[in-house]
């Protein structure tokens, strides 16, 4: 298919499921861009695997409508499923096929793909393709379902809980392989209950709370608005109250010669307090998403979420 | 073997396929000499069987023949059939949805009406492949052990064999593809198919209910008595169009419902 205009990867209005009374989703309005990891968050049962079964018209959305690169989900959706790779959350492979043997009857059903693709993708994620899927662990499996999605070297990635079972360094090298995808012009659409996961990868992040879609922000937004943490080791004791009244501190906790403390913002305020003291040793963490996650979780439950800016 | 669902779906199919045929086979194998060798004192045996019984077995059973094609046609075949043709009829509309399977298989460009299709494709086949063993097989002892079938139209009542089947497995498919559920296809299959056979078989005892048995869908099947009078053009139509309509019913249903992968 040709386009005159690059359509939209992913594009939903007022898209909304309703099961037997249960708002699985509700008036989902979502644009992910060309080119970019979209980070599809929000804690099991929040309707991410369901807005998926829509988008891949397994299930008919209650109201609304959602294309793919610029095709109707419901009907055109053999069209659209030419053009995505797609990694379910919850799938089982043949138990008396082979990984070798599944990815071929795919292949085959796309009419071919490369290879050297397959070869490649089985390399990096170190997979053994040569057992049957009935003998293969959870992780292995997992790459099975993974290679069948990228091996088409679709323009649009779908990925439900890609990391599941994935030891850490294969998850680091998924990482690699989202990346690449992106660097190549094409779209991953990441869904996960897990920022960590998602924040190595996603330039925007979506969160998703009851079927609502309460936030849409670019990953760096979201870290500056984060709480940090920094632990700081002195010569001698030092006194809490020395730092509750900084700038920008949310909290202070003192053990012995240690502090943490929790703060939003510029560091300068804090650090000119440490080094008022003697300081042995300083560690500050990594902004955790969760935290924010946890805090627009907060500000919905309470009808006051932060601006999304 | 694995160029198509069609291929994939056959290539899981073969077991089942191949073992209801050698279930079949061997009972040909096994009843049929027995019959060639002791037939007429059988015979002997059911001229004094009382009327009541005359009716649900038929009158046909007048040589070693009849006793042959009344034993592999009464119910051994359709009962072997059945449970084959609503068992794979059930999988063919929801197994893969059922095992898990069917997320990455529609992850590829290809709609669910096209698998069903294929597999739909492959239990006809199956049905078929079986009925035509099954009339070989009956054929090829009745010469290994002399028996006479002349006067049984046996490829007839495997015409009618095929199209029992093929409406049993397709009320089987239509009401699994409608559901989702294989449950609810072996059940409403499986309970109308005994139903049916004991309407038919047992409700001609009675005189004054003889005439509602021919609402059974078994009438279709057994009122042919297609081994004495060759085909029943209506009845094989009646049947084959329920079959059609059913499978045409199975499309509408899975293309209309939300599917649970």
């Amino acid at each position: 298919m040709s386009h005159p205009v690059a359509p939209v990867p992913i594009r939903t209005e007022g898209l909304t499921k309703h099961y037997k009374g249960v708002h699985a989703i509700e008036d989902l309005d979502l644009e992910v861009q060309r080119g970019e990891v979209f980070g599809f968050l929000g804690p099991n049962g929040a309707g991410k695997t369901t807005t998926i079964r829509a988008l891949l018209h397994f299930i008919f959305p209650t109201r609304g409508h959602a294309s793919i690169l610029g095709l109707d989900t419901v009907g055109e959706s053999v069209e659209i499923r030419r053009h995505v790779g797609y990694m379910p959350a919850d799938y089982t492979l043949y138990p008396n096929l082979t990984g070798a043997e599944t990815l071929r009857y795919y292949a085959n059903l796309r009419g071919g793909v490369d290879e050297r693709v397959v070869a490649d993708l089985a390399e990096r994620l170190e997979a053994d393709l040569a057992r049957k899927n009935a003998d293969l662990s959870s992780g292995n499996r997992q790459k099975v379902a993974l290679i069948a999605a990228f091996m088409n070297e679709p323009e649009l990635l779908i990925l439900d809980e890609p990391s599941s079972g994935l030891d850490p360094l294969m998850q680091q090298e998924l990482q690699a392989i989202i990346r690449e995808v992106r660097a190549d012009g094409r779209t991953v659409f990441l869904s996960s209950h897990s920022l960590s996961e998602v924040e190595r990868v996603a330039d925007r992040v979506g969160i998703l709370r009851e079927g609502r879609l309460i936030v849409v922000e670019r990953v760096d937004v979201l870290k500056d608005k984060a709480i940090r943490r920094l632990d700081l080791e002195f010569e001698a004791p030092v006194s809490a109250d020395d730092f509750r009244s900084v700038p920008g501190v949310r909290s202070v906790e003192v053990h012995g010669h240690g502090l943490s403390v929790s703060y939003e913002g510029p560091v300068n305020a804090l650090l000119r307090a440490a080094l008022e003291h003697q300081v042995v040793n300083l560690n500050s963490r990594e902004a955790d998403l969760e935290e924010i996650f946890l805090a627009y979780y907060r500000g919905a439950a309470n009808g006051s979420a932060p601006d999304a800016g | 073997m694995l160029a198509s669902v069609f291929t994939k779906s056959a290539r899981d199919a073969l077991l089942w396929t191949v073992a209801a045929m050698a279930v079949l086979l061997v009972m040909a194998g096994v009843a049929m000499p027995m019959y060639a060798e002791f037939g007429e004192g059988y015979l002997g045996l059911m001229e004094e069987m009382p009327q009541w019984l005359r009716v649900v077995y038929g009158e046909s059973m007048g040589s070693v023949a009849g006793l042959v094609g009344m034993a592999m046609f009464t119910l051994v075949s359709p009962l072997v059939l059945l449970v084959y043709a609503i068992a794979m009829g059930t999988g063919a509309a929801v197994g893969e949805e059922e095992d898990g399977t069917l997320a990455l298989l529609l992850a590829n460009p290809i709609s669910r009406g096209r698998v069903l299709l294929a597999k739909a494709a492959v239990v006809f086949i199956g049905i078929l492949v079986i009925v035509v063993a099954v009339w070989l097989g009956i054929g090829a002892v009745a010469g290994l052990v002399g028996i006479d079938m002349g006067g049984q139209d046996t490829f007839a009542a495997s015409v009618h064999l095929a199209a029992l089947a093929l409406l049993f497995g397709a009320l089987a498919l239509a009401v699994s593809a409608w559901t989702g559920s294989s449950a609810l296809g072996l059940g409403v299959a499986g309970i109308t198919a005994v139903l049916s056979y004991v309407v038919r078989t047992w409700l001609p005892i009675v005189e004054d209910l003889a005439d509602l048995a021919r609402f059974s869908p078994w009438h279709l099947y057994a009122g042919a008595d297609a081994l004495q009078r060759g085909i029943d053009p209506l009845l094989l139509a009646i049947a084959l169009a329920a079959a059609a309509a059913l499978f045409g019913a199975s499309f509408v249903g899975l293309r209309r419902r939300d599917l649970r992968v």
